[in-house]
């Protein structure tokens, strides 16, 4: 441990009231409370600034340090979470170890809560300050725990976002594996064959980012393969990855395939045609899927055999189960977005002709199910409906169907750009057709979709319905025709009803493998249940599990532009620690007073990171290891010996704050 | 000549998240600013959605980080000239404006501005407050070193005598400096500027007062403010009826800016909540034509605003009149209640100003840039930040308006860009 000489001296506190610019001095009298620290013996020096986080506030502290006036310091601003390491890195600077130094929060806990009180938040902030005066002058200098860093990834996911991220990483020189729970790359986005605003098709950019996996050397691609457990922790992830074989174990000729598949006599609903067609127990989605090699259905195989009789060699209908081992640095979590499914009869869900925006973009696909052709009973619709926000933006008790199922109170973002250019396509191959619009907002936010869709849209004759949020279209379906009934607020008010050939839903993006990959890792979710980063602006792509990242439309909503430039982002941040090797860990770990510890095993017994803390049987002393230690404190509170204290959150520090605290 | 990884061009949060992705990679970058301050657009709002985080909070870290790291190294008030690619590498050409003050020698302690006579607009507060003609360019500015605008200053000679440096900082007779420097990649993050406030003339003429700008509200309602309070610049009085037009300046093609500038509806419901609960008393109307939360947790905060009692009328505003006692008359249609055109009136206006191209990045390099100027997203889908020319990349408003939080998203990934580009470009 460094024990540079400052730290010998007897403590000589700073402390430093900030005003964050009037977030904190509108409410609290910052300068109160820099003269009643003043009071506190220890203390030599109290002073206030109105921002203590910028450039001229911290030059304030690293003076003061270099100039012998102070060796521990106490900036009582806004949260740690937000500047602790900007101001111990001024310590750093100014030459004196970062943990002599304690931030009190004074911002979200004295003057955002007691707006109206100014005299009581002010007394509050100035006993919370006098705490972290106490709780400082016990401070020991710390360093921080070095550990080496694997050097490859592991990214969960191979859709747009966590191909973006696997070649990125790749590319800088880390071996990455790539995991694919689905036999094919690529995820939801091939199943659009004109993404907006580009009118490119997703199949053809997915295979030129397969092509960029396929050619470099350091990704392992692994396909039909699963997360079962994870442990450890930054620097070192163990993850056991459940691989299911893939049934064919040769290459085959598209002729061989196809003779395959014939021979099959399973036919279940082909889930990359949103259940718009059937598909074989051996099947590959689309022509050019990655890796170009069929798969077999293991939940819909009778394995009756008939597709090896017809192809002799290539199929294995043994189904073999691996669980792999794999360790590596760091973590991307890439594993994407589910449409949302309305439910029965919401909005007429069920009924004939009543599809989703995720359907009708499979039918206007050339090679889809319906050859591009949008059809009732061999003749072109003459009109199409668009219910815009099904399973978005739900206000409780108004929309949510049903409540066994979460509210979706988000806006999945895509959608209206989505149905505009869906409905232009539709203008252009139907002429004459009536498009209607069931809206809320139009959010065709992007660079181009206000103009080449919306604007175009609306000039080729839609007409634009707009529902509140508390009164939804009704939809009926009777004798084949669909009927819409709403109050247009266009209109003030005025009750609409429109019969439509076509009616589509669009439907949302809710959050993908519910739960399964944040439950193994242990992340956080957001209240909209997709995973949740550190913070939007300052550590958008960072979870609360270090070393594990968010790429894509696990996090939020995204069109396949804003995914893979959030896949770059969390590709970025991996390789920082891929690249340098190891990786600085907080010392707030558990330290174990031997000479007191008398072995109950107590704190085995509660510490949640297994293998944390352990018994050192030759010595019959528990053991702490700090790779592991997530400091908790449980075994700090069980150990019936005191024997053990979480470095840098020792009690006694707490004692002396609660002490300070409730101080008359 | 001297030598970088990465030139960025531009030091708001785009250009600076990028350059301290790099710096954390090893790679030495050059990152460029033509103010006298880095930081940006950012450092001058007021809170940012959907979190309500002062941006101060957010901003001044990373100014700090990226003027403190090892591998960064700061060039303000410095303008980039031209991107010339070379081989795999390239040449950039900058203009290292006059500041009038020596940058080595300042140790900004701002005598020099406590003594100037001469009292000029504030960029910085856009205009709602105001400077003295040698300054630091605001609080928390990185680098604290004065500047000297050459337009105001009448040459009193004050502030040389008050500058306490040996020699004195102060030199009137600085030239603009041209230099060149290599770079294996370039980072084009060059930002946004606001439509200007009289760019509708419908909406202003030109002797309103209360009809401001969004970018105006912000210094109002900042922390570090001009004021510390919201007042209206015709009276000083606080305002009891204010009216947000959105799309003021966006999706408007008689004004040329017929795009979605993406970020207003957010913002303005974010300074009507902030206003809220500054002025509780105060009536609050938003006029929109649609309101675009997309972002994550951006409809709840839509819908927070809604529940403060916010209120929201769909309407674009057509004219707007202000009358002696600076009452703002506007002509709406109420398309949802009566769909009769109306006269409405309310005694402070802001307008969401559109977003346009902070500078011409197409003319910097020969980047192909769409017709407003924002620079051309060529392979969008698949690697969305980068440019029509292997090895240099943007990262941010430079292609099109976009919200904080995507901005930060584009400038890992154009960091990502670069540095696979130094690793292996220079071999291709």
């Amino acid at each position: 441990m460094t024990d540079s000489p400052i730290t010998k001296e007897s403590p000589k506190v700073g402390v430093y009231v900030c005003h964050c610019g009037g977030n904190i001095s509108d409410i609290i009298d910052v300068k109160r409370v820099a003269e009643e620290m003043e009071k506190i013996p220890g203390v030599a020096l109290s002073t206030d600034y109105i921002f203590m986080c910028s450039d001229p506030g911290q030059q304030k502290i690293k003076d003061a340090i270099k100039d012998g006036r102070i060796n521990r310091v106490v900036v009582a601003a806004c949260s740690p979470r937000l500047h602790e390491l900007t101001f111990r890195r001024a310590l750093t600077v100014a030459g004196l170890n970062p943990y002599l130094l304690e931030q009190v929060n004074i911002r979200e806990q004295a003057s955002w809560v007691h707006k109206t009180d100014h005299k009581g938040a002010t007394e509050k902030a100035i006993r919370l300050t006098r705490g972290a005066v106490e709780k400082v002058k016990l401070a020991k200098p710390l360093d921080m725990i070095e550990i080496k860093s694997l050097p490859s990834a592991i990214v969960i996911g191979a859709g747009p976002a966590g191909l973006r991220t696997a070649s990125d990483l790749a590319s800088g020189g880390s071996s990455v594996y790539l995991l694919e729970k689905t036999p094919f790359t690529g995820g939801n986005a091939v199943k659009i064959d004109k993404l907006y605003p580009t009118e490119e098709d997703a199949k053809e950019i997915v295979g030129k980012m397969n092509i960029e996996i396929e050619s470099n050397n350091n990704i392992k691609l692994l396909t039909c393969a699963e997360v079962s457990d994870a442990t450890g922790g930054i620097g070192n992830f163990k993850v056991t990855v459940k691989q299911v074989s893939r049934g064919v174990v040769a290459m085959m000729s598209e002729k061989e395939f196809e003779d395959a598949a014939r021979a099959c006599p399973v036919e279940v609903d082909d889930e990359y045609n949103c259940s718009l067609s059937k598909r074989k127990a051996i099947y590959m989605p689309y022509k050019n899927a990655y890796p170009a090699l069929p798969a077999i259905d293991w939940a819909n195989c009778t394995l009756c055999g008939k597709c090896a009789e017809a192809v002799k060699g290539k199929i294995d209908l043994v189904k073999k189960v691996e669980n792999t081992a794999i360790e590596s640095g760091v973590v991307v979590v890439a594993t994407g977005y589910e449409h949302y499914v309305p439910a029965q009869a919401e909005y007429g869900y069920g009924a004939k002709n009543v599809i989703t925006l995720p359907q009708l973009i499979r039918m206007m696909d050339k090679t889809g199910p319906t050859g591009g052709k949008i059809e009732i009973n061999g003749k072109k619709i003459k009109s199409a409906g668009f219910i815009h926000c099904v399973g978005s933006r739900e206000i409780d008790g108004v929309k949510r169907p049903g409540p066994e199922r979460p509210l979706n109170a988000h806006c999945s973002r895509v959608c209206c750009t989505a149905i505009l250019q869906a409905a232009r396509e539709l203008q252009e191959n139907n002429k004459g057709i009536d498009i209607y619009s069931f809206y809320q907002d139009i959010r065709t936010y992007g660079r181009d979709a206000e103009l080449k869709y919306y604007d175009k849209v609306s000039a080729g004759g839609a007409v634009f319905f707009r529902y509140g949020p508390s009164e939804l279209p009704q939809v009926s379906v009777e004798n084949g025709g669909i009927n819409v009934k709403m109050k247009d607020l266009l209109t003030a008010g005025e009750k609409i009803e429109v019969t439509v050939d076509l009616l589509v839903l669009a439907t949302g993006m809710v959050p993908g493998d519910p739960g399964a990959i944040a439950d193994k890792f242990k992340m956080p979710k957001s209240v909209d249940r997709f995973l949740q980063e550190v913070h939007p602006k300052l550590r958008p792509v960072e979870t609360a599990i270090g070393g594990i990242f968010l790429a894509g439309t696990c996090q939020a909503p995204f069109d396949m532009t804003e995914a893979t430039a959030v896949a770059g982002a969390a590709a970025v941040k991996a390789a920082a620690i891929l690249e340098s090797g190891s990786v600085q860990l907080e010392p707030y770990v558990a330290v174990v007073a031997k000479e007191k510890c008398k072995c109950h095993g107590e704190c085995v017994k509660v510490c949640p990171a297994k293998g944390a803390i352990y018994i050192d049987e030759a010595e019959q002393k528990a053991e702490v290891n700090q790779m592991l230690c997530i400091s908790c404190g449980n075994c700090v509170a069980v150990c019936p010996e005191r024997a053990i204290d979480v470095q840098g959150y020792e009690i006694s520090r707490f004692e002396s704050i609660v002490d300070e605290i409730v101080r008359e | 000549m001297k030598k970088y990884h990465t030139v960025v061009i531009g030091a708001g949060i785009a250009g600076m998240e990028t350059a301290i992705n790099l710096g954390n990679q090893g790679y030495k970058v050059l990152l460029v600013e033509k103010e006298a301050s880095i930081g940006g657009n950012m450092i001058a709002l007021s809170k940012v959605f959907p979190t309500l985080d002062c941006s101060s909070c957010i901003t001044t870290p990373k100014m700090s980080e990226a003027s403190h790291h090892d591998n960064i190294e700061i060039m303000t008030y410095t303008k980039a000239i031209s991107v010339i690619k070379e081989g795999p590498e390239f040449n950039v050409k900058l203009n290292k404006k006059p500041r009038y003050v020596d940058e080595k020698t300042c140790i900004g302690c701002k005598k020099c501005e406590e003594v100037c006579p001469v009292y000029a607009k504030h960029e910085f507060e856009r205009e709602t407050g105001s400077r003295k003609a040698i300054c630091i360019p605001y609080t928390t500015a990185i680098p604290q070193i004065a500047v000297l605008d050459p337009d105001t200053c009448m040459q009193c000679g004050k502030c040389y005598d008050a500058c306490p440096t040996e020699p004195k900082s102060i030199v009137f007779d600085q030239e603009a400096v041209e230099l060149e420097v290599k770079a294996s990649s370039v980072v084009m993050s060059t930002g946004f500027t606001l439509t200007a406030k009289d760019r509708k003339k419908e909406y202003i003429n030109g002797s309103e007062k209360n009809i401001i700008t969004a970018f105006q509200m912000e210094r109002l309602l900042a922390p570090s403010g001009p004021f510390g309070s919201v007042m209206r610049p015709s009276d000083g009085k606080a305002p009891e009826n204010v009216a947000f037009v959105l799309c003021a300046h966006s999706r408007d093609r008689s004004i040329g800016v017929p795009y979605c500038s993406r970020v207003c509806c957010m913002y303005s419901i974010k300074q009507a909540m902030l206003l809220s609960g500054a002025l509780p008393l105060c009536d609050i109307t938003l006029y929109y034509m649609d309101i675009r939360a997309f972002g994550k947790g951006y409809e709840q905060f839509y819908r927070n605003a809604e529940a403060m009692g916010i209120k929201f009328i769909k309407a674009k505003v057509a004219k707007m009149s202000e009358d002696k006692d600076g009452i703002v008359e506007m002509k709406i249609e109420e398309i949802e209640s009566t769909g009769a055109p109306v006269s409405v009136k309310h005694d402070l206006v802001i307008m969401a100003n559109g977003i346009l191209p902070g500078a011409e990045p197409g003319k910097m390099a020969s980047i192909n840039t769409d017709e407003y100027g924002f620079i051309s997203q060529e392979k969008m889908k698949y690697d969305p930040t980068a440019t029509n020319i292997d090895g240099i990349y943007f990262s941010g408003t430079a292609a099109g308006p976009k919200d904080i939080v995507d901005t930060i998203a584009e400038a890992g990934a154009a960091a990502m860009k670069a540095a696979n580009y130094i690793t292996h470009g220079a071999g291709k």
